[in-house]
């Protein structure tokens, strides 16, 4: 099960209203290598993991994972937070204002809707893992994309939070990785 | 990638393994105690985005800003929050190797700050989680205080 904590992992206090960045921010919300995708991901290849130890791993970063998404939602809220329809209008919104008003939804930055095909889970924990380091080196590329797009530090620096998150995860799914590899599991 | 030093690039149990092309680059980082978990302070390894020194590879415009609480419930929050990220480094790099003393007894002693701060925090500013001191009085503590989303750190 899990219990939901009233407080962000990383603190995001974002003033400064900005609409085009709400727009390509939100790819790490709903997009291929965003937050649900990594959440949803670890959460189901774990019953395939051959160990207690990967059975671990993939449940406490399949759970860090949701609450990035929470960050992630929380930046675009911020940046959306108080535009006026003339703004929604100017940042090609107005269709998206249309369908869902000032809503969230889990879409890439171009606007199509998550999709379960994002996830990859063949029953094998080799090559799960694999998909789980290119995973977490794509959403670091994505987040170093995103930076190079920003420019107020107040959004840089929750962005480089979780990019930096992308990293240790890889490391940590690396090592679970080469051991696998060591244990000959069929 | 080290959480100890250059030698055992994979952790303590692991062999010696030379750098290979390919492998991400070793940081900058001063000469840590050999036997010892090369850890960032608390409060440091929080701004960074990782407890553990070696893991650390920051982007061009990554600034490491440390979050400056300018009120108390700030302050208070960011302790929660600083012990709570601690504690999961250390989770996660105990589910990779979970024989390591040294890493159970640092996860100990941040478990203990962390429940400290949570218990201090929400005494004077409302309900974190179910296990909250305070849900035994009106209003309902749990819906007060605002939401993590809207922006009061």
């Amino acid at each position: 099960m899990w219990r939901y904590e009233k407080r962000l992992q990383y603190p995001i206090n974002i003033k400064k209203k900005d609409l085009w960045m709400a727009r390509t921010i939100i790819t790490q919300y709903g997009g291929p290598d965003g937050e649900l995708s990594a959440a949803l991901r670890y959460l189901n290849q774990r019953y395939s993991m051959p160990d207690n130890n990967g059975k671990a791993l993939l449940t406490d970063i399949g759970t860090e994972e949701l609450a990035h998404l929470e960050m992630v939602g929380t930046m675009v809220f911020q940046l959306m937070q108080g535009a006026t329809i003339e703004e929604l209008k100017e940042a090609g919104m107005d269709r998206n204002f249309a369908q869902r008003g000032k809503d969230l939804f889990y879409q890439d930055a171009f606007g199509n809707p998550w999709t379960a095909a994002y996830i990859g889970a063949v029953g094998d924990p080799i090559a799960d893992l694999s998909e789980n380091m290119a995973a977490e080196q794509k959403a670091r590329a994505v987040y170093e994309n995103l930076i190079d797009l920003a420019t107020d530090p107040a959004v840089i620096d929750p962005l480089a939070w979780l990019r930096e998150r992308e990293v240790v995860h890889f490391e940590m799914f690396r090592q679970l990785y080469d051991r696998y590899r060591n244990m000959n599991l069929k | 990638m080290n959480y100890r030093d250059k030698n055992f690039p994979m952790g303590p149990d692991a062999k010696m393994k030379p750098l290979q092309p390919g492998m991400m680059k070793m940081p900058e980082m001063p000469m840590p105690i050999t036997g010892t978990l090369n850890l960032f302070p608390v409060d440091e390894g929080f701004a960074r985005g990782t407890i553990f020194r070696g893991l650390y590879e920051p982007y061009k415009k990554q600034v490491a800003m440390k979050p400056v609480p300018t009120t108390e419930r700030e302050r208070m929050l960011h302790d929660v929050n600083k012990y709570n990220f601690a504690l999961h480094e250390i989770r996660m790099y105990l589910d990779n190797f979970p024989d390591d003393q040294e890493a159970i007894s640092v996860f100990a002693n941040f478990h203990r700050n962390y429940i400290k701060a949570k218990n201090d925090y929400e005494m004077r500013f409302g309900a974190l989680d179910i296990e909250a001191p305070n849900l035994d009085v009106a209003p309902w503590n749990w819906t007060v205080g605002s939401w993590p989303w809207e922006g009061v750190m």
